[in-house]
């Protein structure tokens, strides 16, 4: 009895701490499967020999800079450099006064100049301290790299500031589809989902079995974040396969690449939007450093139908 | 004895963490693979600048119709337009690639610019919507028209857009045909009337001398069927919206009521009174032949055609208390679909086959809800003291009713609805108003 009770016991306690190490592995994301089909635009031919201008690659500049000792220096000189401190002091307000941060809720009164001086004052005094410090008007190639990925609490909580923000809940379904008791007016549930890593989790400098699992937990977290699913898409059987790569400091490289494809607008408008999201979560920089090669290549399958029940 | 399974106990457990660690060290090496199954379902945030024109007359109309695409856009649910005052930069030059930076930074995810031309006494519209975050052109379209017209380059800009976005066809250019109500309550003036599916350009399109119910859109749009009586016997009419040529459908000795067209617009679904009780028939347009397809002593009423046109929904007492029956196109297999509390009436099957509307007593109370068309899925979208009449918008996503108000001063009100029971709306008309009827497309 003792002893079939230990055997068993034992093998349980394997089964299960085999299961905890394999089942959260991803699934072999195979871009060589796949035919590769870039994203159509679709473009008026009218049109767009009147848009033949050159386009001027954007500044990443604006979303580049979350991190408070990049900006803090400059700001003094402040005057006429206004419109980088504006958005220098949108970002470096995020992460030592975490409340501020929330991507999506950037108070919109940001751009008023005339609220710039005290806030600056405030971050420099917060950020003063703080080593490693840059000047926003260095390009972020310059900037990132020599950034220290460890230990990042700020980055942590502006995620739970964020949950308030409907965040889609599968379990509340019920009471999303059906309103008998009029529930319309209640939002859906800002509940801690249940894959949310602890804090140690983010700690992504710490030991390296499992740091691959651990950076595409974060990655996932934060696309989550910046991905507005089409309402089609939200009942529809569609999985958008994505292929990126990252630059060193965080940035995308290039476009994403869409690997699948359907003649269905449904999936055109969710590949826009996984597409659009990628772009928008720039920059990564959040990821180890030293484990760069572990995020160089991301492939990511967006999978809006598994909110809902077929 | 003891000793030796525990050693082979011991054994197993060293085998375990092998394994484990075996485990492990394969998947850690794995790169960066992942899955997202989560996302925001928050309105989209847009920004919709006002199209730039040469003219004082082209610049007013690009501004009018970036207000009507934003109401169009902001009305869906799916769309947050952000306020102009918003805006950093200022589009002056529609040729000229925005900064996107500084649409970045007032959080828009897209962006629509445009311009606006006059072009030999017709009005010019083109725009491009562009992906913010990934600098792209989604969509540019250019439309013309008469510049009375100029609400439809808007609206038919609005659908470009809301598919391009959500991957579900628009569903602005439309029209609604209501029943618009004057005068006190025990002595209302009822016209038919249409408009807009935004309920700009009102127009009646009867005197108000008969009493009108129920108008139903053809598939062409161009007409419409209802009911009607003044001093006679009410009957089912056919009327041309272009036209205003009006015929009754069928010579039949009693009252025909609850007309519909089929999918093909070549026939007419309707119930004949017999005696106390109604039954369904269905009316060749060309041919003039008529059909029956229920023979029982009951009322059998509100009959809608699947949109392949192969089944019928339609209500029934048959059992009793009003359900929700079906059968084929040719009145076999009927059987019933509706199982719940209370009493279901009306259905309307969703012009993209998958739910059917219906509205439902239960507790003196009166709801809205859909459920798929085998009878299961029901869900409640709306209820309260009194809605009725559903109708579909052309892309399936959107119910617009009409709801009763208690007391001698209220009266019935259009509103709209999303299929998942979100973004509940006020359809503003000059009056009040009852039984909507959607149109198909206009294009």
């Amino acid at each position: 009895m003792r002893r079939s009770l230990t055997i068993s016991l034992l093998a349980h306690a394997a089964i299960l701490a085999s299961a905890f190490i394999v089942l959260p592995n991803p699934k072999e994301f195979k871009v060589e499967d796949q035919e590769s089909i870039p994203i159509d635009i679709i473009t008026t031919e009218d049109l767009s020999k009147r848009q033949a201008m050159v386009k001027t690659p954007e500044k990443p500049v604006e979303k580049a800079a979350p991190k408070p000792v990049d900006v803090v220096k400059p700001l003094q000189p402040a005057p006429e450099v206004a419109p980088e401190i504006k958005t220098a002091a949108k970002e470096a307000s995020a992460p030592p006064e975490p409340k501020a941060e929330p991507p999506k809720e950037k108070p919109k009164d940001e751009p008023k100049p005339e609220q710039k001086p005290d806030e600056m004052a405030e971050l420099v005094k917060k950020i003063e301290d703080k080593p490693d410090e840059k000047k926003p008007e260095q390009k972020e190639a310059e900037a990132k790299p020599q950034k220290k990925p460890v230990e990042k609490p700020p980055e942590k909580k502006p995620e739970k500031k964020l949950k308030p923000k409907k965040e889609f809940n599968p379990d509340d379904i019920a009471a999303f589809l059906n309103k008998t008791d009029d529930k319309r007016t209640a939002p859906l549930k800002p509940q801690a989902q249940s894959g949310t890593p602890k804090q140690g989790e983010f700690n992504l400098s710490g030991n390296d079995d499992g740091v691959a699992a651990t950076i595409a937990d974060a990655i996932m977290q934060r696309l989550a974040k910046c991905w507005n699913i089409p309402p089609g898409a939200r009942e529809a059987q569609i999985s958008v396969k994505v292929h990126f790569q990252l630059n060193p400091n965080g940035t995308v490289s290039g476009l994403p690449r869409v690997l699948n494809g359907s003649a269905d607008p449904l999936f055109a408008a969710t590949a826009q939007s996984a597409v659009s999201a990628v772009m928008d979560c720039q920059p990564y920089d959040f990821l180890p450093q030293d484990k760069y090669e572990l995020w160089q290549d991301n492939g990511v399958n967006f999978n809006p139908n598994q909110m809902f029940p077929s | 004895m003891v000793q030796r399974f525990d050693f082979a106990a011991k054994n197993i457990a060293a085998i375990a963490i092998a394994l484990l660690a075996a485990i492990f060290a394969v998947s850690s090496a794995r790169a960066v693979e992942i899955d997202v199954n989560k996302g925001q379902i928050d309105p989209l945030p847009i920004a919709i600048t006002a199209f730039v024109g040469s003219s004082e007359e082209s610049a007013q109309a690009g501004a009018d119709i970036a207000g009507v695409i934003a109401n169009n856009l902001g009305h869906s649910g799916y769309f947050r337009p952000l306020p102009p005052e918003s805006f950093i930069e200022q589009i002056s030059n529609f040729d000229q690639e925005p900064r996107f930076g500084d649409w970045r930074q007032i959080q828009a995810k897209a962006l629509v610019t445009g311009q606006t031309v006059m072009d030999g006494g017709r009005l010019k519209a083109q725009f491009i919507l562009w992906d913010v975050g990934s600098q792209q052109k989604l969509a540019g379209f250019e439309f013309a028209t008469s510049p009375k017209n100029w609400r439809r380059l808007a609206h038919l800009i609005s659908d470009k857009i809301y598919q391009t976005m959500t991957g579900i066809p628009g569903y602005f250019d439309t029209r609604i045909v209501f029943v618009s109500e004057t005068g006190p309550k025990d002595k209302r003036v009822k016209k038919l009337s249409i408009m807009d599916q935004d309920g700009a350009n009102v127009r009646s399109l009867s005197d108000g001398n008969q009493i009108v119910l129920t108008p139903r859109f053809s598939p062409n749009s161009l007409e419409i069927t209802y009911m009607s009586f003044g001093s006679g016997t009410p009957r089912v009419y056919l009327y041309n919206i272009e036209t205003g040529q009006r015929e009754i459908v069928g010579e039949f000795p009693n009252m025909s009521f609850a007309p519909r067209f089929s999918p093909d617009g070549q026939r007419v679904i309707m119930s004949l009174q017999d005696e106390g009780n109604s039954n369904i028939f269905v009316l060749d347009l060309r041919s003039r032949q008529t059909q029956q397809l229920t023979n029982v002593p009951a009322i059998n009423t509100a009959p809608s055609f699947s949109p392949d046109g192969s089944q019928i929904v339609f209500e029934s007492d048959r059992e009793g208390t009003q359900q929700i029956y079906l059968m084929n196109a040719d009145g076999s297999n009927q059987r019933r679909i509706s199982f719940g509390n209370g009493r279901y009436a009306t259905p309307v099957w969703s012009p993209d086959g998958r739910y059917i509307a219906f509205t439902k007593t239960s507790g003196g109370r009166f709801a809205i809800g859909v459920m798929n068309p085998d009878g299961s899925g029901e869900r409640i979208l709306t209820e309260g003291f009194h809605n009725e009449g559903p109708t579909w918008a052309p892309n399936s996503r959107v119910i617009m009713f009409f709801r009763d108000e208690p007391g001698d001063s209220g009266g019935p009100r259009l509103y709209s609805v999303d299929v998942s029971g979100y973004n509940e709306q006020l359809v503003k008309t000059p009056s009040f108003a009852s039984d909507p009827a959607w149109s198909p497309l206009l294009n």
